[in-house]
Order: C-alpha cells, then structure tokens, then sequence
C-alpha cells in the first residue's frame, strides 16, 4: 500500500476530472486559512502594512 | 466543479487570447503541485486586453484590492493589480494581473500573444521556462517547485534552470560543459556534493535577495497611493467606478514607471 501525503499526490496520472476534484477539494480546505494568508503572494506585488487612512506615515506605529 | 482559475483563464480569452496564466495555477496545470489559491494572469500590454479583463471581473462582481489600476500606464511600468471576489459557493477568488512579470524579457513576453501561440492550445498557459523565471521569488518554498518544473525541460535547459543537486551532478557531464552556473562549474571542476549543494544555496540565496530588494522598492513607492487608495474605500465600490478613482489616485500619487536594472535575465523589474 503507497502512503502518500498531500504534496505527493500523483497529479500526473489523474484524469482531468480527477485533476478537478482534488483542486476542489483543495480549494475548500484552503478557504480555512483565508484569514491568516499572508498578504504577499508569489512574484507580483501585493501590498502590505498599509498605514491607516489619513496617518501621516512619520506617525506610523512599527511596533 | 473545475479550476475556476482555468474557467477565468478560458472566459479572459473569449474574443482572443490576451492573459496567459502564470505562477500557481500554471503548476497545477502542469501537474505538479496544487499549492496556490489565487489566480496570477500575464495579461497584453493593451487597453483592449484591460477593459476586457475588467469586464470579466466586473460580471463576477469582483472589486479592487489595494494595488494600482488595471492600466497600461501603470502596468508596464511593473505593477500589478489585484481583484477579489466570491464563486458561487461563497470561496474567494482573487485575481492577479501583470504585463511585466519580474525577471522575464521583452523577448519572452513578445513570445506569449503571438497569432500561432492562439491556435490549438485549449489553455493558455506560461511555458515552463518562463514559469521558473518568474518563480525565482523571494520564498523559499518555491526553489523546490522549480525543480519539478526544470525536469520537465529537455536537460539541457534543466541543468541551467534546476534546483535539485543530484540532477545537476547527473547532466553536468553531458550538457553542462558551457554552463556558467557555479553549481555546474562545481561538479565539472570535482568538487564534492557538498560543495555543489552550497553553490545551489548561495545561487537562490541570491535570487531571493534580489526579489526582495525589487518588492521593497514597490512597496515604498506605492505607499502615498495606497493610503489613498484606502481612505477612498476603493475596495467598496463596483469596479467601474473603483477603476476610475483608481486611475485618479495613480494619477496623482503612483510613479507610472520603477523598472530597475537587475542581474540576470532581460528586463526584469
């Protein structure tokens, strides 16, 4: 019996409809951790630690 | 239920190809990892391709996130504009779109709109090579990934582009004789794996301080607007009219162009 974790999922032999069904599936556990992601993502930009509306930025709190 | 990434992908080339899908979703497509929840897009430098693709956004009822306007004024100067909205089953879908992704050159993206590229292909996908360009960010976790995605390379595109030792010490001999990379140069001079394995570390090391010095040029300079952005509430409004503040805002507060010179390959941010 072949014990794989998530990250060795055969993806390459599925079907494509298989291929669908555990990205679904993926997709809905991940919905869990929407809160927690972290605001950058991969190679583009995505901003963070936006200060607040109308602070001034030498205001900011970094602490 | 499908990709919906790969059903945007589809929906954004309805009337021609004018957005290839990248990053995550791209090493779905190729089978390899199912490792990222958000849609990345290299979209056509056009306002065509823009107001398409705001259009499509617009009919999933999608708003901005804090980032620059889907403009070509801004997009070719290397920002990127992001989008959210919820599928029918209530998941969130965010939508990331770039026309100068870090690290590839004018060469490479003049590849992905040609007229033959549009025929046959059921899904518009980056190339593999380009992938790895573009994966050579500043996390860790995606070194390994672009060493699934160099095996799928012939190897003498891998041995420049891979980041597992072993397949580096098993081609250097056959295709690595005019490598500049150091890890080649390392088994071809001898050196024990060790060595080979340090020189890998280094190399990334290198990229990720790169990308980060890139990030954080970005973020600096995008800070005025998006305080702005912010205080407008952008990311309430209906997407017409949060893409016409938007512009606004850029117009006054977003530098169009902070391309910077870096090491490597072509154009890169």
């Amino acid at each position: 019996m072949e014990l794989l974790s998530e990250d060795d999922l055969n993806l390459k032999d599925m079907t494509p409809e298989e291929l669908d069904k555990a990205w679904d599936l993926w997709f809905d556990l991940a919905q869990t951790t929407n809160d927690s992601d972290p605001p950058y993502t991969h190679g583009v930009l995505v901003l963070c630690d936006v200060p607040p509306p109308g602070k001034n930025p030498d205001e900011r709190d970094d602490t | 239920m499908h990709n919906l990434y790969f059903e945007l992908t589809q929906e954004l080339n309805a009337e021609g190809v004018i957005a290839v899908l990248a990053s995550g979703q791209a090493v779905v497509y190729y089978r390899l990892s199912i490792m990222s929840k958000d849609g990345d897009w290299i979209l056509q430098e056009t306002p065509e391709a823009c107001r398409r693709a705001l259009a499509v956004l617009e009919r999933h009822g999608a708003r901005y996130r804090p980032s620059p306007p889907l403009d070509v004024r801004w997009l070719r100067g290397g920002w990127s504009s992001h989008f959210e909205f919820a599928d029918p089953e209530g998941r969130r879908i965010r939508c990331d779109f770039v026309t100068r992704p870090p690290r590839l050159s004018p060469e490479d993206l003049s590849k992905l709109f040609v007229p033959e590229r549009e025929m046959g292909e059921a899904l518009k996908v980056v190339d593999i090579e380009p992938l790895i360009r573009m994966k050579q960010t500043q996390r860790a976790k995606d070194y390994p990934v672009i060493g699934e995605l160099a095996r799928l390379l012939p190897p003498e595109q891998e041995i420049e582009l891979t980041t597992d030792p072993d397949r580096i010490i098993a081609l250097a001999s056959d295709y690595g004789q005019g490598s500049r990379r150091s890890p080649v140069r390392a088994v071809l001079a001898g050196s024990s794996r060790e060595a080979v394995v340090v020189e890998l570390a280094r190399e990334s090391d290198r990229l990720q301080q790169q990308d980060r010095a890139r990030l954080e040029a970005y973020r600096v300079a995008a800070e005025p607007y998006l305080r702005e952005f912010q205080a407008a509430n952008l990311g309430l409004l209906p997407l017409p009219e949060a893409h016409r503040h938007a512009c606004e805002l850029a117009e006054r507060w977003l530098p169009r162009n902070l391309l910077i010179p870096e090491d490597g390959n072509g154009a890169a941010q």
